[in-house]
């Protein structure tokens, strides 16, 4: 009964991905032009380098805000605990888009932070707050968040309670039991959260073409701008198989540490 | 019977953890995380009954006439979204059957290349969707069905697919396999018991998987840029609008976006709630 699945898969997505990136070393004979003039190429540097700073930021924004709150969803009631779950996932589903516009709106000349600020004097004039790396990182972290949190809330839930018990039966704090037993028992969760958002991160698309400025350009803004623009599919997979190795890379010290279970639970909300 | 011996014991423990600075600063982050997460929408939504040309908050004045230009005004929005339900209802359908017939097997295990058709499944969410989409156009370019909605239809599914399954497994790893052989031991043939059983059990995860499809497919924007062709999904049509100006006109189709957001996610979890509940009572009533 999977045949389908895997048949539908097969043919739709593993065979044009495959021919797509097999058009970076074959045009139409063997070359490896294409990655000479990316080796070469120092504007491809600088948007390596956006795209891994960008998803960097990103992830350690998601877990410096996420982990307490996982953390508190972990100890509210179970009533709460579900109603604070439910928002996370709620948000997950609504439109990418929107909630990008969303800070458009907020951030843009005319916006919310542009009006308050005018008022409390701190500018002179109304100001756009869009087109630069803090709006790309708040915008992205927004999106990504509940990546982080859902996790580590699973990874904090499979704590055996008897170890936290035996801790404060010893006359631990609950901050030494926080530091000592819960915190290196959620760090599997946690790099499950930071592998996620990084990877998901690294391919971002509509969040940098929108909101971020010329010092924003991230590596799948480089392939649209090769396929819709300069019409080179060549550069284009090249970029595209850059990507994918990068994310690859990742994901596979990322497997053998933790295995790829862990990844389900998270990835698909 | 697991889940609440885990639910009653796992209280007192952290309950120590209720109390303090320590509690007022996971309060505090937590509140911060939800307003950080949905005001930013809900001002969406307020700014879309705004009565100004263009975008400002607080708005100076409120009215609907955002919303007529949505629905009446300009007529390439309602055709867009038009094209958005037909395209995430197909993409629904295609990613729930192939979904559930892979997540049967998958969650009972013992099948060959588990793992391999797992990491398969998750790829598409993993891999940048402009790699797919780059991918998909010049395949279907290559295949003369570029300009069609079978191309879109396609590509959404095979994002919509994981979803799909990782919704039906929930409900197939709940399945008591004795409900099926205790029918197969009465004579029932497999189809029989595949449809009469197997499918009305595993109907909340079914149900549910379609609605996020649905949304998955509704709320897609990248393979939508480069497979809609010249007849725009509402997303395209929205981002075609945001990079040229500010709009007001976006932020009632994005809460149109939001209405159709909330609908599906209460309807997939309600319904899951009220089957899985209709199942156990049926269940508790056999065991009697």
């Amino acid at each position: 009964m999977a045949a389908p699945a895997v048949i539908f898969l097969a043919g739709l997505f593993v065979l044009p991905v495959g021919q797509f990136l097999l058009g970076s070393l074959f045009d139409p004979a063997f070359t490896l032009k294409h990655y000479e003039r990316l080796a070469e190429s120092r504007a491809f540097l600088v948007v390596i380098e956006n795209t891994v700073r960008i998803s960097a930021t990103v992830t350690l924004a998601s877990l410096l805000l996420g982990y307490p709150v996982a953390f508190r969803i972990t100890t509210f009631n179970p009533r709460l605990a579900a109603l604070t779950l439910l928002a996370l996932v709620l948000s997950v589903w609504i439109s990418l888009l929107v909630r990008n516009y969303a800070w458009m709106v907020l951030l843009g000349r005319e916006g919310l932070l542009s009006a308050g600020l005018l008022r409390f004097g701190l500018i002179d004039q109304k100001q756009s707050f869009l087109y630069n790396e803090f709006a790309v990182i708040l915008a992205m972290t927004h999106v990504l968040l509940p990546f982080m949190v859902i996790p580590i809330v699973a990874a904090m839930r499979s704590i055996d309670p008897s170890l936290i018990r035996a801790a404060e039966g010893m006359g631990a704090r609950p901050l030494a039991v926080l530091r000592r037993v819960v915190f290196p028992l959620s760090l599997p969760g946690a790099a499950t959260g930071c592998v996620l958002v990084f990877i998901l991160a690294l391919g971002f698309f509509v969040t940098p073409a929108i909101i971020g400025g010329r010092g924003q350009i991230m590596v799948a803004m480089l392939i649209e701008g090769e396929v819709n623009e300069q019409l080179n599919w060549g550069y284009a997979a090249a970029y595209a198989t850059t990507l994918l190795v990068l994310t690859l890379a990742i994901f596979a010290v990322f497997h053998r540490r933790f295995g790829m279970q862990r990844l389900w639970g998270g990835a698909t909300k | 019977m697991g889940r609440c011996h885990k639910v009653s014991h796992v209280q007192p423990v952290y309950r120590s953890f209720g109390y303090g600075g320590l509690s007022a600063i996971l309060d505090l982050s937590t509140v911060l995380a939800l307003l950080f997460l949905l005001a930013p929408v809900v001002i969406v939504i307020v700014i879309s009954f705004s009565a100004d040309s263009y975008l400002q908050f607080p708005p100076s004045g409120f009215s609907v006439r955002w919303y007529a230009n949505f629905f009446v005004g300009d007529p390439t929005w309602v055709h867009a979204a038009r094209k958005s339900f037909v395209v995430a209802t197909s993409t629904a359908i295609i990613a729930t059957v192939l979904g559930t017939l892979v997540a049967i097997p998958l969650a009972r295990g013992g099948l060959r290349g588990h793992s391999m058709i797992e990491a398969l499944l998750l790829s598409p969410l993993i891999i940048s969707p402009m790699i797919t989409a780059v991918a998909l156009y010049g395949f279907f370019a290559g295949v003369g069905l570029i300009k069609s909605i079978f191309a879109l239809i396609l590509g959404h599914s095979i994002l919509a697919l994981p979803y799909a399954v990782m919704n039906v497994s929930v409900s197939a790893k709940a399945l008591d396999p004795r409900l099926e052989q205790a029918a197969m031991g009465l004579g029932a043939r497999p189809v029989y018991v595949f449809r009469r059983v197997t499918i009305p059990l595993l109907a909340p995860g079914i149900i549910a998987g379609a609605f996020f499809a649905f949304l998955a497919s509704f709320d897609e924007v990248v393979i939508a840029l480069f497979l809609s062709g010249l007849d725009p999904t509402l997303q395209k049509r929205m981002w075609d609008d945001i990079r040229l100006e500010i709009n007001p006109t976006v932020a009632a189709a994005s809460t149109v976006l939001v209405a159709v957001s909330l609908v599906a996610f209460s309807a997939a979890i309600l319904l899951q709630r009220f089957l899985a509940r209709r199942i156990a009572v049926s269940a508790a009533r056999d065991d009697s």
